[in-house]
């Protein structure tokens, strides 16, 4: 008891001997984390009505029905689940190509400017991404990429009709959103790749894809894959772009041309018009859902990150 | 009568308006070692590099004049400058084996470029090239382990063995002692002079005693421009030209 | 063979990455043409300066949504700028070890939070006791600025030479003047410079603005008060079934595109004449 009380007393005669801008600040860190441990508890309290009242048929129920009262969140998970996947492995391929231009074939001149327009463009906000894929992404999935997978729909993921609006919709968007973001990662990691190593590569007789084989992939994979999964947590978050094309229709259809609907696609479309308390819990509970799963990438980004090693 | 191995007429180097080489003539004799001498700045990196083409992966080089190998200029448009980097070899100031990949596979990693897999043969080319740089005996426990771990003279003597896996015909080394301790430095010196039973060296260093104490030739390069070229005693003890005696007695940067 | 099917390899990567190349980039290139040209014909005054007009009648502007934009961003900047800026200058110039990390760790997981999310707080928080207003969305946008400061912030001070720093010391005044005149002051244009990036980076957020301010026609009285926002109006004007509102649609698009371009490209350039010193 007194050795705690001793404790407390010593840590305040070092706050009050503590220079008066490291307080200050010190002041500001604490109330950031007071903040966001609000920020958990307030959504984890209100979504409790929802767990205790589905448990964990919330999380593996498939219909979801405000006007019944029923939610399970199945459909938004899986929507969320295969519009990000997808869309990140074509972002992975398109990036480490683009990088690989960026740095190794475009002229060093045309480098720099490349690199900025790609930054730019990570800057235009998802909004107008979105207002874009109504008008031409749509439009494009309706009248030319359903005709030209026709010979293809007894494929699972190419069957059936669309509207335009659909996951193949929301998948395009994303790819887009999220491939400056890899590529920009990509792109750092190969500029961070020692000159002196490929040009021992080159002396050894390596064609330029070679180096990039045996030196520049695998000496920043660890850095790659760290943006590769923030990008990654940016399409399973992204709300606006996916809410205007994916359809908004809770079903879990294998084929992409239907449309789906993503957890924060129904957060960001229902929460106006949700009355009862436990719609607004089963929203937030999704809320707390996505929250978990950017939390765990963003963990695994951070893991990775840390054991980048700079050669 | 020795005989040539490479020949360079007329070499000019520009870096985007500004020349770096300026018409170098030079006979580089076969399996001697030959010193490129000169105070830094003088392009002897540069002269190095056009060797084996390795200026053309910088961005911003031209290269004009004649680099002929056995007589034959390699920068004619119908040969492949991999093909030329593979038959010269070359070796950096500071040592570069590649950190991610282990002892063994930095010997063989030209060789596997070539669609060489054979498992008996690259051992066989892995035990003989560490070996010949002397490295066998320390790291034959510990092939399978990565490169980073050696100390800066093995690094070094690893990436002569990278070099000479490809059995090839010449061997470039820009200052490869700089960046090391006294006693390494001598272990490389030691080892080229071994090596030049096999191979025709050439070898870049800002060090005179270096040049003095290895080479069979030297050539001294002053701004972009060689000013002497012979054998290494004549040129040491009989310089013809003043900067050149002004050089080999220190007086120059 | 070998070398022949080597340079074909080379060649066939060099024609793939020149393909993705394009593939990202066209229609990015797309994305930007069709804002310019859809965007243009109503990029005129009487969007930026009247209110909208009566729901089918055309014209009308989106006063309304640059007002509530405004507040709504003010009161995100008042939020994040303070608090992201100490953080930020705690993390650089006093926190050590364990809690440093947790710090910073704790900054990671802020950026990486889907901003519906915040949002979402934002209701539980503020929109449960206020009721939509320009209140909740600003500290929705205040809470997803906060990491951006917080790290241009330490990004800025951490750049600031050792000998700088030293000098500063060796005029035998204490730590804070140190901090506050020499360090700060050294590293001012990149700080304002994370604070304008953080600001652009908000302005064109939608998601959160959603489920918290609630966005009718009205120009906001207060900050209490249901508000309406540029982003928000795009996606509103989007759905609907109008050309009329698809066409401001389009125009605010392109307003808040050059706000966010000017303010990036600002930032740029602003950095580079500033690194001249």
């Amino acid at each position: 008891m007194v050795s705690v009380l001793g404790k407390i007393i010593r840590a305040l005669k070092k706050i009050l001997r503590m220079d008066p801008l490291e307080g200050l600040s010190l002041f500001f860190s604490v109330i950031l984390i007071v903040v966001v441990l609000l920020f958990m508890g307030s959504m984890v309290l209100y979504s409790l009505p929802v767990f205790e009242k589905f448990g964990i048929k919330f999380i593996v129920g498939t219909e979801w029905n405000p006007r019944k009262d029923i939610f399970g969140a199945l459909p938004f998970v899986w929507g969320t689940f295969i519009t990000s996947t997808i869309a990140i492995v074509f972002a992975v391929a398109i990036s480490y190509g683009a990088a690989y231009f960026i740095v190794e074939i475009a002229p060093p001149k045309l480098r720099e400017f490349l690199s900025s327009v790609i930054e730019l463009i990570v800057a235009i906000p998802s909004v107008i991404i979105g207002l874009w894929g109504i008008f031409y992404v749509v439009p494009l999935v309706r009248d030319f990429l359903r005709p030209l997978f026709l010979p293809l729909s007894f494929i699972p993921f190419l069957s059936g009709e669309t509207s335009g609006y659909s996951l193949m919709a929301a998948i395009i968007v994303l790819t887009l959103m999220i491939t400056p973001i890899s590529t920009s990662f990509v792109k750092n990691a190969l500029e961070s790749v020692p000159i002196e190593l490929k040009e021992a590569a080159y002396a050894l007789g390596a064609t330029r894809y070679e180096v990039f084989k045996i030196v520049s992939k695998p000496l920043t994979r660890r850095a790659a894959l760290a943006g590769i999964i923030l990008a990654y947590g940016r399409a399973v978050g992204e709300t606006m772009a996916v809410v205007m094309v994916v359809g908004n229709t809770p079903n879990i259809s294998l084929s992409l041309f239907n449309p789906g609907y993503t957890l924060a696609a129904v957060i960001a479309n229902e929460f106006l018009e949700a009355t009862s308390v436990l719609h607004i819990s089963a929203l937030i509970a999704l809320g707390v859902i996505l929250f978990a799963w950017s939390l765990a990438v963003n963990a695994l980004a951070i893991l990775i990150m840390k054991r980048v090693r700079i050669s | 009568m020795v005989n040539i191995k490479v020949q360079v007429e007329g070499l000019s180097v520009w870096y985007r308006d500004k020349q770096i080489l300026r018409d170098i003539c030079i006979l580089i004799p076969e399996k001697k070692i030959t010193a490129v001498m000169g105070p830094s700045g003088c392009g002897k990196t540069t002269f190095l590099k056009s060797l084996n083409r390795l200026i053309e992966i910088h961005e911003g080089f031209k290269v004009y004049g004649k680099v002929l190998l056995d007589g034959k200029n390699i920068y004619d448009p119908d040969v492949d400058p991999m093909d030329i980097r593979a038959r010269i070899g070359m070796v950096f100031q500071k040592p570069n084996p590649f950190p991610h990949l282990s002892i063994y596979d930095n010997v063989v990693v030209g060789l596997k470029l070539r669609g060489i897999t054979d498992k008996k043969y690259l051992d066989r080319i892995v035990r003989e090239t560490l070996e010949k740089v002397g490295l066998w005996d320390e790291v034959k426990d510990r092939l399978r382990s990565s490169a980073a771990k050696l100390s800066g003279g093995q690094q070094q003597r690893l990436c002569i063995a990278r070099a000479l896996a490809l059995n090839p015909e010449v061997l470039l080394l820009d200052e490869p002692t700089s960046a090391l301790d006294p006693l390494a430095a001598a272990k490389i010196e030691n080892l080229l002079v071994d090596l030049k039973k096999e191979y025709t060296i050439i070898i870049v260093t800002h060090n005179i005693q270096q040049a003095a104490r290895i080479s069979d030739y030297a050539a001294f390069l002053y701004m972009g421009r060689l000013i002497e070229f012979g054998e290494t005693k004549d040129i040491f003890t009989n310089p013809k030209n003043e900067l050149t005696e002004k050089y080999v007695e220190g007086k120059i940067g | 063979m070998r070398p022949s099917l080597r340079s074909l390899t080379d060649k066939f990567y060099t024609a793939f990455a020149i393909f993705a190349f394009l593939i990202l980039i066209i229609p990015l290139l797309h994305i930007i043409l069709s804002i310019i040209i859809n965007g243009i014909k109503r990029l005129d005054l009487e969007l930026i300066t009247s209110p909208p007009k009566s729901l089918l009648g055309s014209g009308g502007g989106i006063l309304h949504a640059i007002v509530g934009t405004a507040m709504v961003v003010f009161i995100a900047m008042l939020i994040s700028l303070p608090l992201g800026f100490f953080v930020g200058l705690y993390l650089a110039e006093f926190a050590k070890g364990k809690f440093a990390h947790f710090l910073r760790t704790l900054i990671s997981v802020l950026a990486g939070i889907p901003s519906i999310i915040a949002g979402v707080f934002a209701y539980t928080v503020i929109v449960v006791v206020y009721g939509f207003s320009a209140l909740a969305g600003g500290f929705a946008l205040g809470i997803i600025a906060i990491p951006y400061v917080a790290r241009s912030t330490e990004e800025a001070l951490g750049s600031v030479p050792m000998e700088i720093k030293e000098a500063g010391f060796s005029l035998g005044i204490e730590r804070w003047k140190v901090v506050l005149f020499i360090d700060v002051g050294y590293a001012k244009s990149r700080i304002i410079a994370g604070f304008l990036l953080a600001l652009a980076r908000v302005i064109g957020e939608t998601a959160p603005l959603l489920i918290t301010i609630l966005g009718g026609i009205n120009i906001p009285s207060n900050i209490f008060s249901p508000a309406n926002a540029i982003p928000l109006v795009i996606y509103q004007y989007a759905l609907s079934p109008f050309r009329i509102w698809h066409n401001i649609a389009w125009s605010a698009a392109l307003l808040l595109m050059i706000i966010v371009l000017v303010i990036n490209l600002g930032v740029r350039y602003y950095l580079k004449i500033k690194a001249i010193y």
